[in-house]
């Protein structure tokens, strides 16, 4: 069934774009709504996943125009426990680790929209450049170099907070 | 080459994505660049946090909330279907029956050659009826006037007939 197949990837590409579990939960459910209604006019031919992460990519571009949720805050990097399986070698280097995650988690904020989704979609939900550049219509050029330019920026910040000495 | 140059290709050299030439350039600065070195560190923590984001689980509530979407819009959508009005309120079907059926006979008068002809004949008889009713009209008034005409003479012959006359004679 959709919902069982799709929910859960859906669901994770609004959390990891709004920071926001309630505001993700609401998105996926509008994306759900328009996705029933525009079920007739998907075309068979196609990737449905790749139709799919596109109507719910232009959902939340058009929601977040007319909210702004970078804003607001996201939701605390531990309110969510992970279910992935963490394989720190020790528990120092778990640390460490997890508090890179939460600067990376807060940072995704600074990064303008486009950039973000494609950091979500290539960094975090694993896609290739090719489905990334498919997902959100651009040419693949363009998609790598948003992604490396956001990347950079990202590291760029680690490197900032190692340099001044934080406890990363 | 310049740090900001480096920089630009750091992605692609951490992926193992750039020519012969332009990554022995890479390596050449990131062995005299402890900056771009840092950068390059940062850069493969960056990817390997951003793998291992923690990832939710959908709850019960909004799988059941997502669940309840399609039987929710078809009722929407039910509940849009416009039912005509008399079928709402069925007070009002005599009064649009009769309509129905005033709107037919007026349509059968206009548009078919039988009811043009009974049109033009009940035409004719009013304006025949209509003639009757001006000459009679005429004729009542030309009563009217001659019987004023007479209304003196009567006056006067009623004067000089009555008993009270005779009186004042005697």
């Amino acid at each position: 069934m959709l919902v069982n197949a799709y929910s859960q990837k859906i669901l994770n590409m609004a959390y990891q774009f709004t920071g926001s579990r309630a505001e993700a939960e609401d998105q996926t459910q509008e994306i759900f709504l328009k996705v029933f209604h525009s079920l007739s006019k998907y075309d068979t031919e196609k990737n449905f996943s790749a139709w799919l992460l596109t109507l719910a990519r232009n959902h939340l571009i058009d929601a977040y125009r007319r909210t702004r949720w970078e804003r607001k805050n996201r939701d605390g990097f531990d309110e969510n426990l992970p279910s992935r399986t963490q394989t720190a070698d020790n528990p120092e280097d778990a640390l460490l680790r997890r508090e890179e995650q939460k600067v990376l988690w807060r940072e995704l904020n600074t990064l303008p929209a486009d950039i973000r989704l494609a950091i979500i979609l290539k960094e975090i939900q694993g896609k290739k450049y090719e489905e990334v550049a498919d997902v959100l219509g651009l040419p693949l050029g363009t998609v790598k170099s948003r992604i490396n330019r956001g990347k950079l920026q990202l590291a760029k910040l680690l490197r900032e907070r190692q340099e001044k000495g934080d406890d990363l | 080459m310049t740090c900001k140059k480096i920089e630009e290709r750091l992605p692609f050299y951490a992926e193992n994505k750039l020519g012969v030439e332009d990554r022995r350039l890479v390596e050449a600065h990131l062995a005299d660049c402890p900056s771009c070195r840092r950068l390059l560190d940062c850069l493969k923590r960056t990817e390997a946090g951003l793998a291992r984001f923690p990832e939710l689980e959908v709850s019960p509530a909004l799988a059941a909330r997502l669940k309840a979407i399609p039987s929710s819009e078809k009722k929407k959508a039910r509940s849009r279907i416009r039912v005509p009005f008399f079928q709402v309120k069925p007070s009002l079907q005599p009064v649009l029956a009769g309509a129905f059926f005033l709107l037919v006979f007026t349509s059968a008068l206009l548009f078919t050659p039988a009811g043009g002809r009974l049109l033009k004949s009940l035409d004719r008889q009013f304006h025949l009826g209509y003639d009757k009713i001006e000459k009679l009209y005429a004729k009542a008034e030309s009563l009217a006037d001659s019987l004023n005409s007479k209304k003196d003479e009567v006056i006067v012959t009623l004067k000089n007939a009555s008993p009270l006359r005779r009186d004042d004679s005697e």
